[in-house]
């Protein structure tokens, strides 16, 4: 019999700041994340590339030390999303380490500790490898510390496919549900602005304003991490919103639009909101808060957080929506 | 003993196959080398001693093709045989909701190793390299190659993904998200990954030698193995039946695993709710020949398995990580279409330790239902249940 699944915790990481309350306090009050620069040597010199950056990461303090030296940054981002979503959902109520599984998602993943490592084997030859490195430059190395640190015994999964990711991550809690293999899923998505990313946009051609509905690029890089406590309703006394369905590949024209609210996933590019609008139809009315989070490819994530914040107020129901790079789309419904 | 069999019409079909690794380029090669008369020594790659393996790129008729990135090529050349198999043709693929689910670990960085190298050593590259760099994600790649519209997802569980992606695939079906599944791992090996290995001192100095009492360690493979998995009512002839999956984590260790075998336990035990532990015919053993892999996993088969089989196939192909679930559940397949279980190549004096002896010469018998066992960094578990076709 098809379960009734909700999001029932959640967490945040992002340039409004750590925390749920800190997102809030900027999606009510309209205010826009401080900008911030990082330094990047290209062959014209060193340059100042601007982006919604995190601050420091406050992890918990229960970490180790030890661990937290080895985390990279998206690491970091992740554990405190995490930290914060479990303590939303599960501050008063128990919960059975094998019943409980974990997803981690990143369109990257930790690109930088990755390249530091490579660099260092590139430059300095094998034998300059560092064996703590190496582990944590693994990918699936956050999904190991957090469900050693969580005590997460149920299975745990790290996916990586680009903008696709979002969609992907929510749709493995949800099967893993219906499966009956757990009742809850810790749902982190994150990235951070990397080296790379930061070099590619040094040289690219945008005004930076992150607007949606523009004709021309208006991208400047974000970063972060959303956590989200997915459950089988019947196993938890806490809801945020009920998520009805789950859509990885529909084709322009088979899409439900079903939804009195309708939030998409954008990074700034240009006419992205005639894309959407293309396969949802001209007459819906569509909305994006890439101004809060920036140009990264987990911005569904940020999407489906607000939806569910959202929907605490005004008890709408949403539809986030994901285009993919090979022209499909990738939805998610609340209630 | 008397077995049941499993003919069971609700099983998922497995209609293709294709596998590229040190112990061939296909199945044709692979069973050749596995099953056939005498065992020979992997090719190992010049500059360094890893298993290497033969592509051949001309399959590739396009000219951006044969330049991308190698992780993608190895994943082509083994969907190329799959799709062969089953029977379906670049035309007819497009008639499908096609998933592709895909573990691999390089190919979810998209690393053009040359960009990176000159971007160390500040030669400042192109940044429109990048653009490529980021696209290069091996599921994405797969599915713009053949045009491909489903769901698409790339699983990173270190050396569980190729099993994992091949579960994930199976839960796609179910849900009725697509009609089929490409599904399986791919990986190639980058310097740096031999550098890690090797700094934290599990690289064995000859080939490796899983199980033995002597063994030093692992020996890095690249490869890659498909699946083409589709629902009971597909048409097309089935190959083996996918009869189930797990996975579990341990939560104990980033790169040991469990001392008591925690999360594979629980991942083994909970197949067995479905599967009978009498039906088991024999278990490809994830056996990389580090001493803790080995040892764990060794006696936690012996405590359970203790009359079952067990085969352990690294010493043909060496551990080929992110694909290695997906090549060794393709060998497994090929044990159970051939009824014959193939030597574990390395494997000659059993570990007191561990007490376990894997095949040593082929073996023929009556096999119906095999394990597949993986486990990975970051305490990964996984468990594919195969069966023969109905």
């Amino acid at each position: 019999m098809k379960k009734n699944l909700c999001i029932s915790g959640l967490g945040q990481i992002s340039a409004t700041g750590q925390g749920i309350k800190n997102l809030q306090k900027h999606l009510e009050g309209n205010f826009l994340p401080e900008v911030n620069f990082k330094k990047i040597k290209t062959v014209a010199g060193e340059q100042q590339v601007p982006g919604l950056l995190t601050p420091e990461v406050t992890i918990p303090s229960f970490i180790p030390d030890a661990v937290a030296r080895r985390m990279s940054r998206l690491s970091r981002m992740c554990f405190a999303a995490v930290d914060e979503a479990l303590t939303d959902c599960f501050s008063e109520a128990p919960r059975t380490a094998e019943r409980m599984g974990l997803v981690v998602g990143s369109a990257y993943g930790s690109l930088d500790l990755a390249n530091s490592f490579g660099e260092r084997v590139q430059l300095d030859g094998i034998g300059a490898a560092s064996p703590s490195l190496f582990a944590s430059s693994v990918q699936n190395s956050i999904a190991s510390h957090l469900s050693i640190t969580f005590n997460i015994q149920g299975p745990a999964s790290t996916i990586m496919t680009v903008e696709q990711t979002t969609m992907a991550a929510f749709r493995q809690a949800y099967d893993w549900i219906q499966e009956d293999i757990v009742d809850h899923v810790i749902v982190v998505i994150g990235d951070e602005i990397s080296e790379y990313h930061s070099y590619f946009m040094a040289h690219a051609e945008s005004d930076g304003s992150l607007n949606f509905k523009s004709d021309i690029c208006t991208a400047m890089m974000g970063e972060g991490a959303v956590c989200f406590i997915i459950s089988n309703l019947a196993c938890t006394a806490k809801s945020y919103a009920e998520i009805t369905d789950i859509r990885l590949a529909d084709e322009m024209g088979e899409i439900p639009a079903r939804a009195s609210k309708n939030l998409i996933a954008s990074y700034g590019q240009k006419n992205q909101y005639s894309q959407y609008q293309k396969y949802l139809g001209l007459e819906l009315k569509l909305e994006s808060h890439l101004r809060l989070y920036g140009s990264v490819l987990m911005g569904g994530a940020f999407e489906v957080l607000f939806a569910a914040l959202l929907m605490k107020t005004d008890q709408v129901d949403r539809a986030c929506y994901q285009l993919t790079s090979h022209g499909l789309m990738q939805s998610i419904y609340l209630k | 003993m008397k077995k049941s069999t499993n003919r069971n019409e609700q099983n998922l079909k497995i209609t293709g196959l294709g596998v590229i690794s040190g112990a061939g380029r296909n199945c044709k090669e692979t069973k050749e080398i596995l099953f056939g008369p005498r065992f020979s020594e992997p090719r190992k790659a010049t500059n360094q001693p890893t298993v290497e393996v033969d592509i051949h790129t001309e399959i590739f008729t396009a000219d951006s093709t044969r330049k991308s990135m190698r992780v993608n090529l190895l994943a082509l050349a083994a969907i190329d045989e799959a799709l062969e198999m089953a029977k379906i043709s670049a035309t007819e693929i497009k008639k499908y909701r096609v998933g592709v689910c895909i573990g691999s670990t390089v190919g979810c960085y998209g690393f053009e190793y040359a960009f990176t190298t000159e971007y160390n050593l500040k030669k400042y590259p192109a940044p429109e390299r990048l653009l490529s760099h980021f696209k290069n994600n091996t599921a994405q790649f797969i599915v713009n190659h053949f045009n491909l519209r489903g769901p698409v997802q790339l699983v990173s569980n270190a050396c569980t993904s190729g099993a994992d992606a091949i579960g994930i695939g199976a839960s796609w079906l179910k849900a009725d998200l697509c009609d089929l599944v490409i599904c399986g791992g791919s990986e190639a090996i980058l310097p740096q990954i031999y550098a890690g290995f090797k700094s934290m001192q599990l690289y064995a100095p000859e080939m490796c030698k899983p199980f033995d009492r002597s063994r030093r360690g692992l020996t890095l493979g690249e490869g890659a193995g498909f699946i083409i998995l589709e629902k009971p009512d597909s048409p097309r002839k089935s190959q083996a039946q996918f009869l189930g999956f797990m996975s579990a984590s341990d939560a104990y260790h980033t790169t040991a695993p469990h001392p008591e075998a925690r999360g594979l336990a629980r991942a083994t035990e909970h197949l067995l709710v479905k599967i009978s532990r009498s039906k088991i015919d024999f278990i490809n053993a994830h056996g990389t020949a580090t001493m803790h892999n080995d040892l764990v996993e060794g006696q936690f088969i012996k405590k359970l398995f203790p009359e079952v089989p067990v085969v352990a196939t690294k010493g043909y192909t060496g551990h080929t990580l992110a694909a290695a679930g997906a090549v060794e559940a393709i060998f497994s397949i090929l044990s159970l279409q051939t009824q014959t279980l193939p030597p574990s190549a390395g494997f000659s004096e059993p570990d007191p330790e561990i007490n376990l002896t894997p095949t040593q010469k082929i073996i023929s018998g009556k096999y119906q239902t095999a394990l597949s066992f993986s486990l990975g960094f970051g305490g990964t578990n996984s468990v594919l249940a195969l069966g023969t076709a109905p």
